[in-house]
């Protein structure tokens, strides 16, 4: 086990590494530079701003330290938002971000995994049906559909929430509801279809034959090998839920991340983009290596593959 | 469930059948699927002819009309239309036959005034010409007040029998949606008066095209222009003529029926192309990594590699240019692709003879084995696919514009991964069957086993995976527009649903009040995501149906 993990840790500086190369060469080979947005800069002072910000070198050598100044944790000013590091405007919003992306992936597991586990135990039933239906709407609505409805309905209709802002913990629920919706119905169909798999294979009927409870039978005994579809989901999942942010946050005006990404990339703040990406991408790549532990945990074959 | 589906096939009389002919069979027993193909059918129909379905061009804007509900009716003229003796009447083409034209018309002269709004409170009122302040402007017994958020941008609204006064709450029939009661807002109010009681009346005489005779309030003239938004009634030979917005218009007047079904044009055309993108580079990816994965990669063909790689960037930083990147790019594909080859294939001559010799130099350790192609080839998808592929899409889009040709590449590149995969499993499994044996024996090359045997065969589960990725491909799409990335074509913003749904988002105002521009265009693309989806996984039933009920 522990050299299956120690494997996974080495693959993610490399993926890490690729990740910059790829965002710092798609940011710097582009025409354009951080400060041609602003009027009247001569050639001077472009000159003195292209100095202080380390960008006066040429490409590779930009490169080179910039993975230097990586490697020391330091992720470079912004050039936009003046007298900020990078890391502070990182700090400052991702909180918000990630209880947006905690609320909303939690909530899915809940309404997923219980929906798809009753599902499958009772299938064809009624719940069966209007469950599997709803999460069929769920996977071909898209969330910026989704969003804009549940304001138009909870908000402006009724007025239980308000249409946007980030105050009290009463603007958390519309975010993370829509951010939630499709993972969710992903999940639920995993589970129906990992539980219908699972339920019918004989050491299901021997631990039935024993005299379990049902209860028992199905969380200690169906649900550990239904879980797996699922498990193996939860990484592509976390991804679609950190893309999803940028819309969620735009809809809702929540003050996180996902927002300040695109337009970090309009302005060429190349510091501040770069940052966000590696921000999402060690997320994503540390997601990655969590459910691959746990997937080895649930399934040992995978450790000897 | 379908045990009986089974029995019955089994009870036939033995024909021959083809997969395909026998899939078929299977899918349009499928309602859902049937549902989903006769949708996507519609909507890929009128996406390609929306020249001629959509009542109105997709940027046709009638600014008079501003937003209304579905349903709504007015005369069927245009912005602006001159009439003129002896040429022909420029009023909506469709009304261009012969008879008597009649209009009512309405001339109105409009005042304009700024109105400085704090949070809903009315703080000053200024009229434009000679920038005098007043303390109220009255809009009753004048036909409309139209307000436009300067601010805010783009926001019009109608009203008429109503007072704006100083001091007091911007009336609700604005429908203005001012978030945080201490921001300030400035509105343009464009005050309209009608400027008689009665209409002036304008008929015109059209023989073989051309107006004949003119006149308007029954004094013969020469030439008139009329103005969409002065007239009220419009007839020919005494038949009112109308055109009514179906779904609506949006805040300058588009009909939102021909926007949708032109959103629909773009949307269809990103998730087809960009899905055939991914679907040529998937399969000949993931068919080079099954067919030649048992070649060994060694370690003079991966620093070969790196040092082609580490050249171009190099190379291109120097130019620093657009077209060097994708160069670069290209030319880095085109390496991977001929270096799988060159490696599966050791009879290549020259690299081979270089590979001896340097093989029994001292320079052996070169050619030491570092990893199978296969493995190789899938541990750089296992990487691609670990990367926060869209925020990649983002940062190539922001930096090198929206052309639909860059979104078509950039989408494609994000689908191919998964196609990859999936063919690459298929030729693993493929190439172990005896008519491959058979092929190989009666002499096929590499080129004919892998485009003649081995691609075909995988070409079921390849047109499942592709009715998949199509919505997929949208839903990225309207995503990006929906962040403020619209697809452009030369400089030019399509409107997608994506689009689309953004700015009926916007432009919902006081409790929803102008919801159709967000339901209409969410309702077309949840409909064609729905059937696409459908179609897919009915597709999969049907072509493979010991996989049925999985996802």
């Amino acid at each position: 086990m522990l050299t299956f993990i120690l494997r996974r840790l080495l693959f993610m500086p490399l993926v890490l590494l690729i990740l910059i190369t790829l965002s710092f060469f798609i940011m710097r080979l582009a025409p354009g530079s951080p400060f041609t947005t602003e009027k009247n800069v001569s050639d001077e002072v472009l000159q003195k701003l292209n100095e202080k910000y380390n960008l006066d070198g040429s490409i590779p050598e930009q490169f080179g330290e910039y993975l230097l100044d990586l490697v020391q944790f330091d992720l470079g000013p912004s050039t936009k938002h003046k007298d900020k590091d990078v890391s502070e405007i990182l700090g400052h919003h991702f909180p918000t971000s990630a209880l947006l992306g905690a609320s909303a992936i939690t909530l899915a597991l809940i309404v997923g995994l219980s929906a798809g586990i009753i599902a499958g135990i009772r299938q064809n039933s009624l719940f069966d049906y209007t469950s599997m239906a709803g999460a069929m709407t769920g996977l071909s609505v898209p969330l910026f559909v989704v969003g804009p409805m549940l304001v138009l309905v909870f908000a402006l209709y009724l007025g239980w929430f308000d249409v946007a802002g980030w105050d009290d913990w009463k603007d958390l629920v519309l975010p993370a509801v829509t951010l939630s919706l499709p993972f969710a119905a992903r999940i639920a169909r995993l589970t129906r279809a990992g539980m219908l798999e699972v339920i019918h294979q004989d050491y299901i009927r021997v631990a039935r034959a024993k005299g379990l409870r049902e209860q028992v039978v199905v969380v200690r005994h169906a649900l550990k090998g239904a879980l797996l579809p699922v498990v193996s989901f939860l990484g592509p999942g976390v991804a679609q839920v950190l893309t999803g942010s940028l819309v969620v946050e735009k809809i809702f005006g929540v003050p996180g991340i996902g927002r300040e990404f695109v337009e970090s990339g309009l302005n060429r703040d190349y510091f501040l983009a770069m940052g966000i990406v590696i921000l999402y991408g060690t997320l994503l790549i540390l997601f990655n290596l969590v459910v691959d532990v746990l997937y080895g945990f649930l399934d040992p074959r995978i450790r000897f593959e | 469930m379908d045990d009986t589906a089974e029995n019955e096939e089994t009870q036939q009389p033995l024909k021959g059948r083809s997969l395909w002919a026998d899939a078929w069979r299977r899918l349009i027993k499928n309602r859902m699927a049937v549902f989903g193909m006769v949708v996507v059918v519609l909507m890929s129909l009128s996406a390609l002819f929306a020249g001629v379905v959509a009542p109105f061009p997709a940027t046709y804007q009638q600014l008079w009309i501003g937003p209304r509900p579905p349903g709504y009716e007015h005369p069927a003229v245009k912005n602006e239309m001159a009439l003129e003796t002896g040429t022909p009447p420029e009023i909506l083409d469709r009304t261009r036959e012969d008879g008597t034209l009649r209009f009512h018309v309405f001339p109105r002269k409009t005042e304009y005034f700024r109105l400085v709004l704090e949070g809903m409170t009315v703080e000053k009122i200024v009229r434009q010409i000679g920038a005098v302040e007043v303390d109220e402007v009255a809009a009753k017994g004048t036909r409309e007040v139209l307000a436009v958020i300067e601010s805010g941008g783009g926001l019009g609204a109608e009203a008429s029998d109503t007072t704006v006064r100083v001091g007091e709450t911007i009336p609700d029939v604005f429908g203005l949606t001012l978030r945080g009661a201490d921001e300030r807002w400035v509105l343009r109010l464009a005050h309209v008066i009608a400027e008689r009681d009665e209409p002036l009346e304008v008929a015109a005489e059209v023989r073989d095209g051309n107006v004949t005779s003119l006149t308007v309030d029954g004094k013969p003239q020469d030439s008139i222009t009329l103005s969409g938004r002065e007239v009220t009634r419009f007839e020919v030979n005494g038949e009112e003529q109308t055109v009514t917005h179906w779904l609506g218009t949006d805040l300058v007047g588009r009909d939102v029926l021909s926007r949708v079904i032109f959103g629909g044009r773009i949307s269809l055309l990103v998730g087809l192309v960009a899905t055939l993108v991914s679907l040529v580079i998937g399969v000949v990816y993931g068919a080079a990594s099954g067919y030649f994965g048992d070649a060994p990669v060694h370690l003079v063909d991966v620093l070969l590699f790196a040092a082609a790689v580490v050249l171009v960037l190099l190379g291109d930083s120097w130019t620093g240019s657009a077209t060097g990147f994708w160069a670069a790019v290209a030319f880095g594909l085109a390496l991977l692709v001929v270096g799988g080859t060159v490696a599966a294939r050791r009879n290549v001559r020259p690299y081979h003879r270089l590979k001896v010799w340097l093989g029994a130099g001292p320079l052996r350790f070169l050619t030491v084995r570092v990893l199978g192609a296969d493995n190789l080839m899938m541990r750089t998808v296992d990487i691609l696919y670990g990367l926060p592929y869209m925020f990649l899409v983002i940062l190539l889009l922001v930096n090198f514009g929206r052309d639909i040709v860059v979104l078509f590449i950039a989408l494609g590149a994000v689908q191919w991964l998964t196609m990859a995969r999936i063919v690459r499993g298929q030729v693993l499994s493929l190439r172990e069957k005896e008519f491959i044996e058979a092929a190989r024996m009666a002499g096929a090359g590499h080129g004919a086993l892998l485009f003649r045997h081995l691609i075909p065969n995988t070409l079921g589960i390849v047109a499942v995976y592709t009715t998949l990725t199509i919505p997929a491909v949208i839903l990225q799409e309207s995503f990006l527009a929906f962040i403020g990335l619209a697809v452009q074509y030369r400089g030019e913003n399509l409107a997608s649903w994506g689009a689309l749904v953004d700015q009926g988002r916007q432009a919902l105002g006081t409790g929803g009040a102008r919801w159709w521009m967000l339901v209409f265009p969410s309702l077309a693309m949840a409909l064609t995501l729905f059937s696409l989806n459908f179609l897919g996984d009915g597709l999969r039933d049907a072509l493979d149906p010991q996989q049925k009920g999985k996802t």
